[in-house]
Formats: structure tokens, C-alpha cells, sequence
């Protein structure tokens, strides 16, 4: 029972993992830092761990997917991230293959019932 | 926030050197930005930290998710490698040390002290070429290890339910007293290099250059203090090396400097009293007032030497002493 839990657990979370990335860059056409991006997430349903989050803002805007600039403003100095050039076009591309996606796999899942 | 700050210094310790102080601070504001919305929320400062903390969760897991990279050696096999590297560190070079040891005393010849420190002091750089390549083979065959054969006892360990993390039982900050300066630690290692090779097989260099002649400023007397100044130096040399390895002091090592600080006094006071410079010489170039500022010197040298060395162990002795008043504080609280 030990192996399936885990099974499942690993496909649970190979799963979530790119619906994850899509989610965060469709939030980021406007300008957010990461404690702020995990309210929005959330209060959007979608919950997501900010152990999670905050890496993998830092990997977008690595990968030249996300731009960052820091705000100094009171109480403390913000990190505020958004899509960049490459980026927008990168999750237009992404939304529309999901999308697509989503179809097929939804009228095979209804086809299963 | 002393628990933050703990947090963040373990944090930091993991992550990629690349871009490290700009992750650590980005990391520190998105942590207070959720401590203040729980303490806005009527929640006591220190469970605030500690719940965002551990909810956060364990500071090497944290850091290893900011690297895009995998790692050589897996987090499940680091610990060992860690411990082989450990006993590889002390057992090649010890083994070295000792097997010069052994072949000097089977040598046949009478004891000389000299000799046999010069001996051990040729054997160090054997030594550390031993330890570098045991160093390097390990992880060459740890690296294989992980790459083509995966260990039956680390797929049990997997199994394994992790320990929840404790923020509590994170390691303290340093104090500054026990901070280690690299570049202090690596000059203080050189230096004492540089003065045994010259103490040992170029005593001439110092010397009354004039007119192109080269005149010997140390006398015999001299050679009488010099098996003292290697041990001393030696002694040194050994505490630089467990700083630079632990990057931090420690009681024990402090306790050790102050021995040696006591060492450096009393050949301070020989030098001052042993008259170790050649009048002679210092007479004919009409040069005795260099004798007078030389033994000034050494008296300076030595007072200074002993009266900081008793001042900074009784600053280590006093922020020891705190130390033990934050982990009573601690445990009280867990309690």
C-alpha cells in the first residue's frame, strides 16, 4: 500500500507541476512580488506552497521567461516579477497547447464514462 | 527574529554561490511578509517565526530547490561521503607522518631534534598531496557509486519517514569572536611558512647588507631558541589549518592560541634577554643603537602578546558563557 501512496503521490505531482508554471505565468501579465502571488494563487483556489513558488519565480526569471526588478519602499524592499517579451509569447503558446490539450483529454475522460 | 536569522544563515550555507546574497534577502522579506500578517493577526511574534519557519521547512531542502542543477552525489549518500572524507582527511596524512616517523627513529643514526622537526616539516607537503588525492579518488568513486550502482541500504533509507523539522534546533549564529577571517587565516599560514624555511635554511637572509657584503645579524645563541620558534610556528600552523577547516573557532582552538600566545612570550623574553645579535658586527658598523631598539622590541612584542592573548580568550570565555544563557532560553521554551 506504501508503494501505490507513493505512486500516486509522484504522479499527483508530475501532474501539478507544468498546470503549476501555467498558473503563475498567467498571473504575471501584471506586476507581483512572491508573498503576493501566493495570496492571489490562493485566494484564486489554486493553493500553492510558497516553498514551491518562490524557486521557481527565481528559475523563470532565470531562464529570461520573467523580468525582476526590486522596489525599495516601505516596510521592506520588494522583489516584483512579470512576464518579459519572450516570456508573454512563451505562455501564449503554452495557454493554446493546454488548451488543446484539455479538449482531447476531457472528451477521452467523458468517453471512459 | 534571532530564529530568522539562524534560519537564513542555514539557508544561505546551500544555495548557489551565484546570485547568493540577492536569493537570501528576497528569501528574508517574503518570510516577514508573512510573520507580519500573522502578527497583524493577533499571533505572538516568536510562534509567528517559528510557524512560518517550519512551514517553510528544512533550510538544506529550501536551498536545493533554488539549484536547477542535480547534484554529483545524492543528498541521501552526502552524509557518507562526508564521514570517508573525514577519515580519509586524518588517516592518509597521519599514516604518512607516522611512517617518517618511524623511518627516522630506525635511521641508525643518534637523535637529533633538529633534524627530526626538519624531517617532519619536509614530510607536510607529502602530505597534503596525499590528502588531496585521497580526497579526489573518493569522490571519483563515490561519484561512480551514485552514476552505476545504487546501494540496497539507500533504497531502506528512502523508505524512512524524515524527522519533522524543528526550527528550534537550528545552529546557532556565531559569535563574532569565533568568526575565522580566510584572508587572516591563509596570511597567518604563509607567514609562518615563509619564517620557518628562513629560520631553517636561510638564517644568512637576515642580515647587515653593506657595500656588498652580507654580514650575518644572528648569532649562535640564536640557534639555542630556534627549535622553540619552530614549535611555536608548527603549533601555529596546526591551529590555522583546523580554522580554515571549521571555518569558526572553538573554545578548544582558542584555548590553544592562548598556549601559543604564551609559547611566543617566553621566546619574545629569551630573544630580549639572550642577546642573539652579533655585537661585533652591529659594533663595527657603529650600529649598537639597532641592538637597543631590538631588545625594546621584543619586551614590546612580548607584553603585547600575552596581555591580547589574555584579553581576546577572556572575550570568548565571556560570549561562551552568553551562548549557554540563548540555549538555556531555548530549551526552556521547547519545554
Amino acid at each position: 500500500m506504501v508503494e501505490k501512496d507513493k505512486i500516486l503521490k509522484n504522479l499527483r505531482n508530475e501532474l501539478r507541476k507544468g498546470n503549476l508554471v501555467l498558473a503563475v505565468l498567467s498571473q504575471l501579465n501584471t506586476k507581483h512580488y512572491g508573498y503576493s502571488l501566493v495570496e492571489t494563487l490562493n485566494s484564486k483556489n489554486l493553493k500553492i506552497d510558497q516553498n514551491t513558488l518562490y524557486p521557481l519565480l527565481r528559475r523563470l526569471d532565470s531562464q529570461g521567461i520573467l523580468t525582476s526588478t526590486w522596489v525599495v519602499k516601505d516596510p521592506r524592499p520588494r522583489k516584483y516579477y512579470e512576464l518579459s517579451y519572450a516570456g508573454k509569447e512563451i505562455y501564449a503558446q503554452l495557454k493554446e497547447e493546454f488548451e488543446e490539450n484539455y479538449h482531447v483529454l476531457n472528451q477521452m475522460l467523458k468517453e471512459e464514462n | 527574529m534571532k530564529l530568522l536569522e539562524r534560519y537564513l544563515l542555514q539557508v544561505e550555507r546551500y544555495l548557489p554561490l551565484k546570485d547568493r546574497k540577492d536569493t537570501t534577502l528576497e528569501l528574508k522579506n517574503l518570510l516577514l511578509e508573512d510573520i507580519d500578517s500573522r502578527i497583524t493577526e493577533g499571533q505572538p511574534e516568536d510562534d509567528a517565526v517559528y510557524e512560518v519557519l517550519k512551514a517553510f521547512g528544512e533550510p538544506k531542502k529550501v536551498a536545493l530547490s533554488y539549484r536547477s542543477d542535480d547534484p554529483i552525489i545524492s543528498r541521501e549518500m552526502e552524509p557518507i561521503l562526508y564521514l570517508v572524507l573525514k577519515i580519509v582527511l586524518i588517516a592518509v596524512p597521519f599514516s604518512i607522518l607516522l611512517s617518517t616517523i618511524i623511518g627516522f627513529l630506525n635511521n641508525g643514526l643518534p637523535f637529533d631534534f633538529i633534524d627530526f622537526l626538519v624531517t617532519i616539516l619536509k614530510t607536510i607537503p607529502a602530505m597534503f598531496s596525499a590528502a588531496l588525492t585521497g580526497v579526489g579518488s573518493t569522490f571519483i568513486v563515490f561519484a561512480i557509486i551514485e552514476r552505476f550502482l545504487k546501494p540496497q541500504f539507500l533504497e531502506e533509507l528512502e523508505k524512512q519517514e524524515i524527522p519533522e523539522f524543528d526550527p528550534l534546533h537550528l545552529p546557532k549564529i556565531p559569535d563574532s569572536v569565533f568568526k575565522v577571517s580566510l584572508v587572516e587565516s591563509i596570511i597567518a599560514l604563509a607567514g609562518g611558512i615563509i619564517f620557518l624555511y628562513i629560520f631553517n635554511y636561510q638564517p644568512g637572509i637576515i642580515a647587515i647588507y653593506f657595500d656588498g657584503d652580507t654580514v650575518p645579524l644572528l648569532n649562535d645563541s640564536f640557534g639555542r631558541i630556534l627549535p622553540m620558534i619552530n614549535v611555536s610556528i608548527v603549533f601555529g600552523i596546526f591551529i590555522e589549518v583546523i580554522h580554515l577547516i571549521k571555518r569558526s573557532k572553538t573554545i578548544v582552538t582558542s584555548t590553544l592560541e592562548l598556549m601559543n600566545k604564551v609559547l611566543i612570550t617566553i621566546i619574545y623574553l629569551l630573544l630580549a634577554t639572550y642577546d642573539v645579535l652579533n655585537q661585533v658586527i652591529l659594533a663595527g658598523y657603529h650600529l649598537e643603537v639597532l641592538g637597543v631598539i631590538f631588545i625594546i622590541g621584543m619586551y614590546i612584542g612580548a607584553t603585547t602578546n600575552f596581555f591580547g592573548g589574555i584579553y581576546t580568550y577572556a572575550k570568548v570565555l565571556i560570549s561562551q558563557s552568553g551562548k549557554k544563557e540563548i540555549i538555556k532560553d531555548l530549551i526552556n521554551k521547547q519545554k
